[in-house]
């Protein structure tokens, strides 16, 4: 009985301290997330916000209205001649995009041109949101074609369409960073979880 | 560049720069004056003219493109002069054209409409034909089109 009376006071002693020393460890892992998964979201984030300023020149943002018309030109001006997505994004019954833009740029009459010329799905409309809003739906897979931040990645960094933002032909300036860029902070967002911002 | 492509139906080969226009191949090549040049830009239609049936401003389409294609141009509109199409009709019965320049390119567009839009309204004819007409014979060309449907469903009765 004089043993128990001695064990039984050390035993709540250890017994606390373990306790605590688990709700600290517990703490730790909700308030202060690994520094190095931290680290790599911020990498993520930087690599987005290039991402952003390319996908919000005109080069792209253009054919990506959020309504039906898209723009034209560096001054994002509505396109002409009754120019519409129609209902499979490639413009109207009779004057389809390709009735005047075809698989490359004309070097006589200055029209662009790009395989597959055609409007963006109104689900990938960027035109007027703000970064969040294209982030959440260039990640949204309902909207996106189904696309995972992999695809995404493949689709970005080689469609031939979207290449050609980097060859838009005389009179349209190119994205604000480097084709090679791209393709690297395109890279670094991916490694780094693919994180998009919230607001 | 040699190339090969069908003009009205009739297989016609070219010797030609690859990007040259279409139509300059149309006009100064095949020696067929009836599809015009109006801005060079792909903006005023005057150059319409089909490419496997789809409509095609050929100012801005290089003849590399056109390579094994079936071309239409208003000279093969119709089938023969005996029979025209039921755009060149009504374009006679409603004297359509002023100076006339722009007119083979309203033609060419008016025929696709019908292929896509057999009965079109005007909010049809005016959403889907952007050609530019400088005399202004707009009016005339929204009546012609829409005779141009009662025509054309007249002569292939269902």
């Amino acid at each position: 009985m004089k043993k128990l009376r001695i064990f039984l006071p050390i035993l709540a002693i250890v017994f606390t301290i373990g306790l605590s020393a688990f709700n600290d460890k517990t703490s730790l892992k909700t308030d202060k997330p690994d520094p190095s998964v931290l680290a790599d979201k911020e990498k993520s984030l930087k690599a987005f916000s290039t991402i952003l300023t390319v996908l919000k020149s005109p080069r792209c943002i253009n054919c990506h209205p959020t309504a039906d018309i898209p723009r034209q030109g560096d001054a994002q001006r509505m396109h002409p001649f009754g120019v519409s997505r129609g209902v499979a994004n490639i413009g109207g019954a009779v004057q389809k995009c390709g009735t005047c833009h075809h698989a490359e740029n004309n070097v006589y009459s200055n029209v662009p041109g790009a395989p597959h010329w055609s409007v963006a799905p109104k689900t990938m409309g960027w035109f007027g949101l703000p970064d969040n809003e294209i982030a959440k739906r260039l990640l949204d897979k309902t909207q996106n074609g189904g696309r995972s931040p992999q695809d995404l990645v493949k689709h970005m960094s080689s469609d031939s369409l979207v290449l050609w933002a980097w060859n838009p032909g005389e009179g349209r300036s190119k994205p604000p960073v480097e084709l090679e860029e791209w393709r690297t902070v395109l890279k670094e967002w991916l490694d780094n979880g693919a994180a998009i911002p919230t607001n | 560049m040699k190339l090969n492509f069908f003009i009205n139906n009739k297989p016609t080969s070219v010797e030609v720069d690859p990007d040259m226009p279409l139509l300059w191949v149309v006009r100064d090549e095949v020696k067929m004056k009836g599809t015009k040049f109006g801005c060079g830009q792909a903006m005023c239609g005057a150059c319409s003219l089909h490419v496997d049936g789809e409509l095609v401003r050929s100012c801005s389409y290089p003849a590399k493109m056109a390579e094994g294609k079936k071309i239409t141009t208003i000279e093969g509109l119709s089938p023969d002069e005996n029979h025209l199409h039921p755009v060149q009709q009504a374009w006679l019965d409603i004297q359509v054209p002023q100076c006339g320049y722009c007119q083979p390119g309203f033609m060419m567009a008016a025929a696709k409409l019908l292929e896509e839009i057999p009965n079109p309204t005007e909010d049809d004819i005016k959403n889907n034909i952007s050609n530019i007409c400088r005399c202004g014979t707009h009016p005339r060309i929204i009546k012609a089109i829409q005779k141009a449907a009662i025509l054309k469903q007249n002569s292939n009765p269902k």
